[in-house]
């Protein structure tokens, strides 16, 4: 009999299977649309909102971590004075675009060109391919200690190297000038093999047609690499771009082990800015104004990627 | 033709060399550092050839607490991990297979966040629960950074899965649900494997750095130390924690690196 009718009404002719869960089983099939994702937003809503309301909920008095005082409620000065009279966050405003202008077109630019070697057929690849991942799996604090003994002015081995092939050595981070390229080289070093990472996850799973017909019709490497390769990778190299923005904004880790914000406040990020307004200071409702305007500025640069994958190219 | 085929042979294999030598050089210097002496670490010209010696070793394996630590960040990806593939992989199904952008980005949200904005909120619910200075507690934290990830990523992988396949199931009888389970979940497996691995990445990674900095420190009693930190050989780790007015304990982790001239 089925095989007289077309499979849509098959489907509709297949008896329903007898149980007593039946009814249970069809209303949970018609909103699964809700129910596959509801414990991952419930348990981020818990996790994340409730804390995020208490922020802004803070960032409206003035409190300094006291039991005795508790929060007063003051408006708006908070934001006030962020906007209007505070000398450190403009500079830490630049600095961190700065540094995550820098850490993206570095890393995805270089997570792209390794995938690109690391897709092709080769001896060892396997290999290879673990061994790019390492610094990824390295500890970002203990990697940043490393790099810094390499980066000391006098006994570190890359002023060793430079010297040894007649540069002049750098002053590295302990210099207002180059501390920021130092600290993208960590970050580079760091996070490229992410985007790499994603990268090869997108090349490996582009169709192969085009690519063998493009080749057939004698199209150069560089002519598939713009004219195929580049559009068809756009949404895995846009997703790349947006977690290495969202990390780079928010980078701490690197910069605190490594220079602490120095020399002066040459290197100070709004997360370490906010960090030791909060700790330091222990100004948490201040520092609670500082976390709102930072998210959403983190919120914003997402917005603005995320339009860039959806909109034609 | 056969010319220029060696040629871009020779490139490749260059370029590869300079990638491999980038990324691994600063993990080859810190393992040679891990079996050199004091005086080996600090000579200058920087010596790569000196008599190893296994003291740091001695020192972290037997003389500190580095294995329960390397233990606690092993648990803490572990279960972080697990229960963020229990929550994302069908949270991302759903995402995929309804086009429900919308959630997707809303998700994203929450890796934008930055961690700091939750230390104190989140301090003050957990010791209400008794939850301070628990595994589960550091877990559901770390979730916050991993859960986004891992649906962001298994989106993709759902997505690019073909859809005749399950719309085949569909036609034969299946519920979506059993297209689901039967389907797409094993067909994503490599997908969800590679996602775990990406999953474990972080929190090991924020163990190392204390969290975004102050979390894990304020909630784990300065336990929780990297996998990484054969440094120590040179350097240490300490976690002091600092009472205010009675308040919630902040932990600061200060990391000195006794060789390197600060």
């Amino acid at each position: 009999m089925s095989s007289l009718t077309s499979p849509e009404v098959g489907a509709r002719v297949l008896p329903a299977r007898p149980s007593a869960s039946g009814g249970i089983e069809r209303w949970v099939e018609r909103h699964l649309r809700w129910i596959l994702p509801a414990p991952a937003v419930i348990a981020m809503a818990l996790l994340l909102v409730v804390p995020l309301v208490y922020t802004t909920y803070l960032s409206l008095h003035e409190w300094y971590a006291s039991s005795v005082l508790g929060p007063r409620f003051i408006w708006l000065d908070n934001y006030a004075q962020l906007f209007i009279r505070d000398e450190r966050f403009g500079p830490a405003f630049r600095v961190t675009l700065i540094f995550t202008v820098g850490a993206v077109a570095l890393t995805v630019t270089l997570g792209l060109g390794i995938a690109h070697l690391l897709i092709r057929n080769f001896p060892g690849r396997g290999l290879v391919r673990t061994l790019v991942l390492l610094p990824m799996i390295a500890t970002p604090v203990a990697m940043a200690l490393v790099w810094m003994t390499m980066m000391s002015p006098t006994i570190g081995v890359l002023n060793y190297v430079l010297r040894s092939v007649g540069l002049a050595g750098s002053a590295w981070v302990s210099s207002p000038r180059s501390v920021i390229p130092s600290l993208l080289l960590v970050e580079t070093w760091m996070w490229t093999p992410m985007t790499a990472l994603i990268c090869l996850a997108g090349l490996a799973t582009l169709p192969s047609e085009p690519f063998e017909s493009a080749r057939v019709d004698g199209a150069s490497g560089w002519q598939i690499f713009w004219h195929l390769t580049l559009p068809f990778m756009r949404s895995t190299l846009v997703v790349a771009a947006l977690f290495r923005t969202i990390d780079a904004l928010k980078v701490f880790d690197i910069v605190y082990v490594m220079t602490e914000g120095g020399p002066g406040f040459a290197s100070e990020t709004l997360n370490l800015y906010v960090f030791q307004t909060s700790f330091k200071y222990l100004n948490l409702g201040y520092a609670s104004a500082l976390i709102v305007v930072f998210f959403t500025l983190i919120l914003g640069a997402s917005m603005l990627l995320i339009q860039v994958r959806r909109s034609p190219l | 033709m056969s010319l220029s085929r060696g040629l871009r042979r020779g490139t490749f294999w260059c370029l590869l060399i300079l990638t491999l030598a980038f990324l691994l050089f600063p993990l080859v210097w810190m393992a040679l550092g891990s079996f050199k002496t004091q005086v080996d670490f600090m000579a200058y010209p920087p010596r790569w050839l000196f008599r190893p010696t296994l003291a740091n070793y001695e020192k972290v394996l037997i003389g500190g607490d580095f294995l329960k630590f390397t233990w606690n960040s092993l648990v803490i990806a572990a279960g972080s991990t697990a229960m963020s593939l229990l929550l994302g992989v069908p949270a991302a199904y759903g995402i995929a297979r309804y086009h429900q952008t919308r959630l997707g980005v809303a998700m994203l949200a929450a890796r934008m966040a930055p961690g700091i904005a939750f230390l104190i909120p989140w301090f003050i619910v957990f010791s209400k629960l008794r939850m301070v200075d628990t595994y589960p507690a550091v877990m559901l934290t770390h979730m916050v950074v991993v859960l986004p990830l891992v649906i962001w990523v298994l989106v993709g992988f759902f997505e690019d899965l073909p859809r005749e396949l399950e719309e085949s199931g569909l036609i034969d009888g299946c519920s979506v649900l059993g297209v689901f389970r039967r389907i797409a979940l094993p067909l994503a497996r490599p997908g969800i494997v590679a996602t775990a691995i990406l999953g474990v990445n972080y929190p090991v990674a924020l163990a190392a750095t204390g969290g975004i900095p102050p979390y894990k420190w304020g909630l784990t009693e300065g336990s929780v130390l990297p996998t990484g930190i054969t440094l120590a050989s040179t350097g240490q780790f300490s976690g002091v924690p600092t009472i205010v007015n009675g308040e919630p304990p902040a932990f600061t982790v200060q990391a000195t690196d006794s060789d390197s001239p600060a």
